[in-house]
């Protein structure tokens, strides 16, 4: 049986039913007995009684009655006798042993049953209090949750009938637990973040004040240095639009406030297209894009947010390829993920580089100096929304290889 | 938070000469929704050290947390119930039951457990395992990497603390292990599942964040991949 607690109700139930029926036949046996050796006797006495007074009449005829079923006129005779000393046939007063016995048996049949329900209201009383004190430490368990006291000392291995619900309790509190560290962590972060963009957008800024500074204070600057001042602003600005626009999305991944589509991205079409919007870096740098895969693969995202975190990791291997190399892009297709993976021929990254890679504002040893350490951060930070994993590898020398895989 | 700890934990086998020290004096923490690979030789102690800290296994001396529980304080049947609820175990040779199909092994914990089955939940994980056309297969139906596909969906049915895998691709050819290793990093990284993998296999190690290294029943290195 599941649940053991009811096992000790039932039970206990059972064995209490049987005794009693048990004592009550016996007891009724006895009775019965009893009844009827009194009235044994009486009738012993009541033929002595005609034997006496009539010798003629045959023992015989009498023993016989007492075995036929038909009454006949004696039963009507003898009936008319005893109504007029008032002992009616159907009464139990007629004769005093058996009333005494009748009132005897009356009493000890109403105290059996009497014990016997005694006995089942207990058992059940004490099986729902039971039960009452385990719901009572639930409650409090609850309670205490409710009061960010995360214990974990509810007993949920046991099989008893609420040891479900214990089971699903105890995981609520783990997650909760698990709730208030993350969150306290986020804080954490969030602060360093806010640190972080205040010291990135702070460096742009300072150039700009720096620069219009000197246009205010050199009213004869020459046009050729102050058109190039001009045109180094305009590019400072940029940079700052860029990080506000970037960091503004990160924020939102983030928050998880943006809806990712779920659409079929046919990989070949998704490639050709990014190697076309990347023509120019790629041909700055007399680099090759070769891309290997089935017309037919595919993998289920959104099809923007997918293609801007894959060219942020192909503009990072086109950062880092050496002029006139390679960059190889390979994708496949099967039955739990679709994989791809991006190639480059640069100098590698070392070791203890490569853990960091992906860490928000993390700028490696050999990037430019325009990268500001978030095209890798994002780029992870969407696949993984897609439901993908994304690693990388790297050789010194040799070159760095991005495998990304979209799990069905 | 820390969802395992283990304290001091030692296994003896036999007596006096005979003495074996398969696992000895081991102690390390393990963070909740960590991928740590246990690396070492054959024989290094690994797949005793997996037993004890899954409860399988009585350590001679020592303890384990698991989720702030001591879970050798626990009596035999209360440590298997436990087990059935927060410990998933995948071993090399799958250990699937025969004569149940795939989406009956997938169950086979929860019902012990007297839990209805989501249904929605089982045809969304039989579908990031890629099984969701062998629902009624039985395993001799299967090949090698779809039955070790069904021991993880069942390791992860019942949403364990802290999944366990003994050489999970030992038994499998290299396309097939690099399914089975992308599948774990899923569910670690999406379901934030602690997961824990013995391996002799470096190429497999270095999928995780975190290895600790294993020679003679004693940790020899332990660190960030």
């Amino acid at each position: 049986m599941r649940n053991k607690n009811l096992k000790n109700l039932i039970i206990p139930m059972i064995i209490i039913t049987i005794l009693t029926s048990i004592i009550i036949t016996i007891n009724t046996y006895n009775q019965y007995n009893k009844l009827t050796i009194i009235l044994n006797e009486k009738i012993a006495e009541i033929v002595g009684l005609i034997k006496q007074n009539n010798s003629e009449l045959d023992s015989r005829e009498i023993i016989e009655m007492l075995n036929q079923n038909d009454k006949g006129d004696n039963f009507e005779i003898g009936k008319e006798i005893l109504s007029q000393y008032g002992i009616k046939i159907e009464k139990i007063n007629s004769i005093v042993s058996i009333e005494n016995q009748m009132d005897s048996n009356l009493k000890i049949n109403v105290s059996l049953i009497f014990l016997f329900s005694l006995g089942w209201g207990i058992i059940v009383i004490c099986y729902l209090r039971k039960r009452d004190k385990k719901i009572n430490e639930i409650t409090k368990y609850i309670n205490d949750i409710r009061n960010k006291k995360y214990v974990l000392n509810i007993d949920e291995n046991s099989e008893d009938e609420l040891s479900n619900l214990k089971n699903e309790l105890y995981k609520i509190t783990i997650m909760l637990k698990e709730e208030s560290e993350i969150s306290k962590k986020d804080k954490e972060n969030l602060k360093i973040s806010f640190q972080d963009i205040s010291h990135q957008l702070k460096t742009p800024l300072t150039s700009i004040t720096i620069m219009l500074d000197s246009l205010q204070d050199t009213p004869n600057m020459d046009e050729e240095t102050r058109q190039k001042f001009i045109f180094e602003i305009s590019k400072q600005i940029e940079w700052i639009n860029w990080l506000v626009i970037s960091i503004l999305k990160l924020s939102k991944l983030d928050a998880n406030v943006i809806e990712f589509k779920k659409e079929e991205i046919y990989l070949k079409a998704f490639f050709d297209e990014i190697k076309s919007n990347l023509e120019i870096p790629i041909d700055i740098k007399n680099q090759n894009i070769i891309i290997e895969g089935n017309e037919n693969d595919s993998f289920l995202g959104d099809y923007k947010w997918q293609q801007e975190a894959i060219t942020n990791i192909v503009k990072n291997c086109i950062e880092h390829n050496i002029d006139g190399g390679n960059i190889k892009i390979h994708y496949t297709e099967n039955n739990l993920f679709t994989k791809i993976s991006i190639k480059d021929e640069g100098q590698g990254i070392e070791k203890e580089e490569l853990r960091h890679i992906f860490e928000r504002f993390y700028k490696g040893k050999n990037s430019s100096e325009n990268s500001v350490g978030i095209g890798l951060s994002l780029a992870k930070n969407i696949i993984e929304k897609d439901n993908g994993l994304i690693v990388c590898k790297s050789e010194l020398g040799i070159g760095t290889e991005f495998v990304i895989k979209y799990m069905k | 938070m820390e969802i395992l700890k283990v304290q001091n934990l030692t296994k003896t086998y036999g007596k006096g000469e005979n003495e074996v020290k398969a696992v000895d004096d081991i102690s390390f923490s393990i963070e909740k929704g960590e991928f740590v690979a246990i690396v070492g030789a054959s024989g290094s102690g690994k797949s005793t050290l997996l037993h004890l800290i899954g409860g399988v296994d009585r350590p001679t001396a020592g303890k384990v947390y698991i989720d702030g529980k001591d879970i050798y304080q626990l009596n035999d049947d209360n440590l298997a119930i436990f087990r059935r609820r927060q410990v998933g175990l995948i071993y090399q040779f799958y250990n699937l039951i025969p004569v149940l199909n795939v989406a009956e092994n997938i169950t086979l914990p929860c019902k012990l457990d007297g839990k209805e089955i989501d249904e929605n939940r089982l045809n969304e994980l039989l579908k990031s395992l890629g099984l969701q056309n062998r629902k009624n297969n039985l395993p001799n139906q299967l090949s090698g990497g779809q039955q070790q596909r069904v021991s993880i969906g069942r390791a992860i049915m019942n949403e364990p603390a802290i999944m366990l895998a003994d050489e999970p691709t030992g038994n499998l050819d290299s396309k097939a292990s690099e399914e089975i290793i992308s599948l774990l990093k899923l569910y670690n990284k999406k379901y934030k599942q602690t997961v824990v993998i013995i391996t002799h296999d470096d190429k497999i190690a270095l999928e995780a964040d975190r290895i600790i290294t294993i020679d003679d029943g004693k940790i020899i290195k332990d660190c960030k991949n």
